[in-house]
This record gives structure tokens, C-alpha cells and sequence, in this order.
């Protein structure tokens, strides 16, 4: 049973919740195709969701569930043995004051701070500006402070404090938290570094770059200006910050995804539809007369799609079998940019502690990455094209398909599909 | 068990009266105490506050900050020395420890859901009260009208939602009063001050119904003060000349 989570994949608190049910072992599926400021504003989203928000939950028994942090905390309590709460209810306090703590006196100054330097709060207005800096600083110092002499907010171990924290210190490096702050609070970098780059949450958080500077107000450019011969140079681009979307408030930041034309859509025209091929492995036996395969062998274009079999590269990693589903799960996901290039059959394979994740990727191209790096951790897994002219690819690639693969005496546990 | 609350205290409504128009945040922190102990009082969880603390007297004294090293309040002390500060963290800790309280709803749905309303109410309702108190009382300065009336714009938002919710709801979750409940009326009763003037009342009538609801309950009659509305929201208040 997975539950959906609206967010977007820049959206810093829809990567706490997602970390925390990577931890967890709690599976939750991001729709298809979520497009932020349109359907969330469509009726069908809104008689969910009555306040148009993301992050928002919906599990497979209908209940549904907004606002960040009840989510986060809602995720970690189905998941006890997760620790994500504490080992008792003074644990699980100090959870919430930390995570209290950061979301109103660093996160929230962080929103603020950047909508009066994108103009979405306007006039801009530098004394105000420096309130809210001195603010965010103040809380800043006491959760260094506080890491000085510990490895994690609260107790031995991971908790959702962590989890949101590190977050929140993420999305701040990347307008407020610079070179001189993280000079000056080196506990709460290596906190967020570590907890961001914790195996099981890999691929959540993409690599941060952050700022030399705190991020500056930069005004807009004159209406009326001479259009000029050379464009402006590198370094300006640099400070201004990503295309200025409507952000209304603070749980909508997503930094804007450049629209850019894919390279796969300037490929020869093929033969062969991926869309038709989904709908033939959804509607058929895999295998047989009539079958999905036959289907594919007849009608495959091997000049204009590839067909590669992947495997994860860090399979001693992995413990719980349910875990491993949640990083393929997780993957595939990430790969939503591709969605149209596609279609992915992946497993797990074995039993708990002793297991491994592979799968085949039907894909448009004859080169694997242009396609599957959209995934920020598509490096996880190593890729090898099929030869379906050669016995053993083809019946690796029919059993990848037919969800009967076995590898080394490792029989089919659990399996995703990406279409 | 007991329980030292540091906080201040505050009684009756003109006290509170002349409290708001000298500074806000006191009246901020004399809330979110208020519903604390609100909680605590219908969990049956006996309570002590300290004989005599002065707000940003004590809060600033190497042995408060020894226990609460951001110095600030509430800050929850429990007789086996355990020490929380934050004060949605507090609550929710005060309402564990009463489980037969239903504060958190009667199984974990409903807590997530107390948890929701809450983080809305904080977040896009009490954020905003703060920071337009702050722009009228000249805490943050420049005064701009502009951006407050964007504020305004946001809490009015989340306002509607809430009422939307509860013009067929008599409480926030379920079908008793919960943390959800108490939280949301303190932050409503924080915006009849400064905000939420009779034309929003009118408009959001289900909101002043809840509040009146909850306020009068009869264990809260000595912690909350009487609900007292602004007739119109309070705008920028120029500060005095300095005339000596």
C-alpha cells in the first residue's frame, strides 16, 4: 500500500518528507504529473486539499493530509522502529522543538528574505531585509551551539529533527547561509552534509551550490533600456536567482525548472510507439501468444530505441526488501523528465540483508544518459546495452520484463515498473 | 508529577490592554502560555509557574540560559529536570503525558490532522499577526504599507480556510476538543487585537463562533482574558516625538 505526496522535486519541505520516508521504509509515490500553480488550483485538488497547498498527503485508505511538518511527523510515526521520533516522549518533544525552532526562526526568515529579494514581496526594503537576517542569525547560532558537542539534535541517532533541519540548512545556503555564517557555524554545515548524504536518502537532495554571498536584492532591469550589443557576462548571471515564478508563500518555493528542448526530440523518427508499448504491457500477458513480448519483437525499432539492463551498484547496502522497493521506487520518480523517452521493469531480488536491485530500461536513443540522467542518482547504477540477437540478453530482458528474473539463486522479491 | 512553566502571568483584561500597546511580543509570549496551560488544565497536569519571573530579566541570566540556551519562553521544566522549550513542542508534550485527554486526537490520523491545523494556523496566521504588529509598533521599520498589507492579504487566506472548515465542523478534528482546537482559538483571540476587525468578523463568522466556544470553556475561565475585538485593524502608529 504506497500513500501519494504532492510536492515537486525542488520543494525543500517535500524532500524532508521524502527523506523521512526514504528512513522509514514507508513507501510514497509522487503523481505522474503534477504541474504547481495549475493543479493544485483545480477543483478536483482543491475537494482534497481545501487550502490549494503542497506538500500534501493522500494514503491508500483516502485519509489526507496537509502541511509540511504534520506530514513528515504523520510519515514517522506509521514507521516506530524507525526512530525518526525518539526512543520516548521527551525524545520525541525535543524533536518537535528543534524542528519548531528552526521552522519559524530560520525557515520562515529564509522565505521572507528571499521573496523581498525576488520583488514577490514588494517594495523592497533593505532595514527590514537586515531584521530578518539578524533574526535567522540568532537561531543559526543556537543550533551550532547545540552541535558542538553532538553528532545529532537529539540522542544517538537519526531523528526527524536532523531531517528537517538539514533541510532547512540546505535550502538557506543557497540565499542566506554563506561563506562567512558557514565560517562562523561549521557544526550546522557538517550536520546537513551528513545527513543529506546518508545512503538512504540519496537522490532526495541535489548537490547544493552555495552561496559565497547571502543573495542581494537586485533591482528590476529599466523598462525602457537600450537593447545592448554583448550581453551581460557570466558573473551576473550568477547572482540572480532563477526565473521569478509566483511564490505566494513559503511551502511554494521551487526553484523554476528551465524549459529547455530536449535533444531526444530531435532523434530520426522511429517506427516504434513506447506509448503503445506501455499500454501493451498493461493490458497483456507479459509472455505467450499475444503477449506483451511478442508485441515488442515485432514491432521494436532497434535504430531509434536501445534496450539496456541496470544494476545497483551498491547492493551490500541494502537490508529490508521493502527498503530496496522504496529506493527503486525513488528512483523512477526521479526520472519523471523522462517519462516520455521511457519505460522501466526493475526488481528486488532476495531476501532481507541479502539482496540486490536490477532491472531493464527500454528507452529512446541508442546512448543510456541523455535519458536516465535526469535522476540526480542515476550514477547509482551501472548500465549495460542488450543485444537481443544474443540468447542470454534476451532472456535477461524477458524475465526483467516478466518479473521472473532470478540472479544468483536470488529469486524475484519485489517489483516496480516505470511506464 | 509537577511541572515548572516559566513564563509571566498576566490577569484580567485591562492589564493585557495596557500590555499590547506597549509591546506585542509580551503579549505573544502571555498567549502562547495561556493556551499551554490551557492544555494543561484539561489534562488534569498540575502546572506551577515560577514565583516571580520578569521577562527579559531572568530569560537573560546565565542560569536560565544554562537550561535554555535561547533564552526563551515558555520553557517547560519537569520535576525530574527534564527541560522543552518551543511552545507547539511544549503542548503537545503536556498533552502526551494525558493521553485520556483525547488533546491529540484518538489515534494517529487525528494527531496528524491536530498537527495540521496547527502548522497552518502558526505558520500563515500568528506568523502574520507578529510580523504586522511589528510593522505598526515601529518594531520593524521602515513602516511599509505595502508590505502589510501583502501580510494581511496571507493571514486573510488561511482565515477563510479555517472558517470554510469550520461552518461544518464544530471542532477542528473529530468530534471534541483537541490541542488543534485550543491553538487555533489563542491565535484568533492574538488577531482580534490587531487584525481581525469586525468586517472580517462578520465575513468569517464561524471563526468568532469557535473561538467563543472554546474561550468560555469553563476550566479556562482563569487562564484566558475575555475576548475583546478590535473595531477596525490597527494601522501604523507613528512613535511620539520625543518631547522632554
Amino acid at each position: 500500500m504506497s500513500s501519494t505526496l504532492w510536492t515537486t522535486p525542488g520543494q525543500a519541505t517535500g524532500k524532508a518528507i521524502r527523506a523521512a520516508a526514504a528512513l522509514g521504509g514507508v513507501p510514497i509515490e509522487l503523481p505522474a504529473a503534477y504541474e504547481h500553480f495549475v493543479d493544485n488550483k483545480k477543483p478536483e485538488f482543491l475537494a482534497k486539499f481545501a487550502h490549494g497547498k503542497i506538500p500534501a498527503l493522500e494514503t491508500a485508505d483516502g485519509f489526507k493530509l496537509f502541511e509540511s511538518v504534520a506530514i513528515a511527523r504523520y510519515i514517522a510515526a506509521i514507521a516506530p522502529n524507525s526512530g525518526l521520533l525518539g526512543q520516548d516522549l521527551k525524545e520525541s518533544a525535543l524533536v518537535d522543538q528543534w524542528i519548531h525552532l528552526a521552522e519559524s526562526e530560520v525557515e520562515t526568515y529564509t522565505g521572507l528574505i528571499n521573496q523581498l529579494i525576488r520583488g514577490i514581496i514588494t517594495p523592497y526594503n533593505k532595514p527590514i531585509h537586515n531584521v530578518f537576517a539578524e533574526r535567522q542569525l540568532r537561531a543559526l547560532k543556537t543550533l551550532n551551539a547545540h552541535l558542538a558537542t553532538r553528532t545529532f539534535f537529539v540522542g544517538e541517532r537519526i531523528t526527524l529533527a536532523d531531517v528537517y533541519i538539514a533541510t532547512i540548512i540546505q535550502r538557506a545556503a543557497t540565499i542566506t547561509f554563506d561563506a562567512t555564517q558557514r565560517a562562523e557555524l561549521p557544526h550546522l554545515v557538517r550536520h546537513s552534509e551528513t545527513i543529506v548524504n546518508q545512503p538512504q536518502v540519496k537522490g532526495i537532495y541535489e548537490p547544493v551550490t552555495y552561496v559565497e554571498k547571502a543573495l542581494q536584492y537586485v533591482p528590476p532591469p529599466k523598462e525602457k533600456k537600450e537593447p545592448k550589443a554583448a550581453p551581460a557576462p557570466a558573473p551576473k548571471a550568477e547572482k540572480k536567482p532563477k526565473a521569478v515564478e509566483k511564490d505566494e508563500e513559503e511551502e511554494d518555493l521551487v526553484p523554476a525548472e528551465p524549459k529547455v528542448k530536449n535533444p531526444l526530440d530531435d532523434l530520426p523518427k522511429s517506427t516504434f510507439n513506447l506509448e503503445d508499448w506501455k499500454r501493451q504491457y498493461s493490458n497483456n500477458e507479459t509472455r505467450g501468444t499475444g503477449g506483451a513480448i511478442e508485441w515488442f519483437y515485432k514491432n521494436f525499432d532497434k535504430d531509434g530505441f536501445s534496450v539496456w539492463r541496470f544494476d545497483f551498484k551498491y547492493n551490500n547496502e541494502l537490508t529490508q526488501t521493502f527498503m530496496s522497493s522504496n529506493q527503486i521506487g525513488g528512483f523512477f520518480n526521479r526520472l519523471e523528465a523522462s517519462r516520455k523517452y521511457l519505460f522501466a521493469s526493475a526488481g528486488v531480488l532476495g531476501t532481507n540483508n541479502d539482496s540486490v536491485i536490477a532491472g531493464v530500461l527500454i528507452l529512446r536513443g541508442p546512448d543510456v544518459k541523455p535519458v536516465v540522467e535526469a535522476a540526480p542518482d542515476w550514477e547509482s547504477y551501472e548500465y549495460k546495452k542488450l543485444d537481443l540477437e544474443n540468447e542470454a540478453d534476451k532472456a535477461y530482458f524477458e524475465a526483467a520484463l516478466a518479473w521472473d528474473l532470478e540472479i544468483d539463486g536470488k529469486k524475484w522479491a519485489d517489483g516496480k515498473l516505470f511506464k | 508529577m509537577s511541572i515548572t512553566l516559566w513564563s509571566t502571568r498576566v490577569q484580567g483584561s485591562g492589564k493585557t490592554a495596557r500590555l499590547l500597546n506597549s509591546c506585542l511580543t509580551v503579549v505573544l509570549i502571555l498567549i502562547m502560555d495561556g493556551w499551554i496551560r490551557a492544555a494543561a488544565a484539561l489534562g488534569g497536569i498540575p502546572i506551577e509557574l515560577p514565583a516571580a519571573y520578569k521577562h527579559y530579566v531572568d530569560n537573560t541570566k546565565p542560569e536560565f540560559l544554562a537550561k535554555f540556551p535561547h533564552g526563551k519562553i515558555p520553557g517547560l521544566e519537569t520535576a525530574d529536570g527534564f527541560k522543552l522549550f518551543e511552545s507547539v513542542a511544549i503542548a503537545r508534550y503536556v498533552a502526551a503525558l494525558a493521553p485520556d485527554s483525547g488533546l491529540l486526537g484518538k489515534d494517529l490520523k487525528e494527531s496528524a490532522l491536530v498537527d495540521q491545523w496547527i502548522h497552518l494556523a502558526e505558520s500563515e496566521i500568528d506568523l502574520y499577526t507578529s510580523l504586522i504588529g511589528n510593522l505598526i509598533r515601529g518594531v520593524i521599520s521602515p513602516y511599509s504599507k505595502a508590505i502589510h498589507t501583502t501580510f494581511a492579504q496571507r493571514q486573510l487566506r488561511a482565515l477563510q480556510t479555517l472558517n470554510t472548515h469550520l461552518a461544518s465542523h464544530t471542532f477542528f478534528v473529530g468530534e471534541r476538543i483537541t490541542l488543534a482546537d485550543i491553538h487555533v482559538a489563542m491565535i484568533i483571540q492574538r488577531t482580534t487585537w490587531v487584525t481581525f476587525d469586525a468586517p472580517l468578523r462578520k465575513q468569517l463568522n464561524h471563526l468568532v463562533r469557535h473561538l467563543e466556544t472554546i474561550i468560555n470553556q469553563p476550566l479556562f475561565r482563569d487562564i484566558f482574558t475575555p475576548v475583546a475585538y478590535v473595531e477596525k485593524a490597527l494601522g501604523y502608529m507613528p512613535p511620539k516625538k520625543d518631547v522632554k
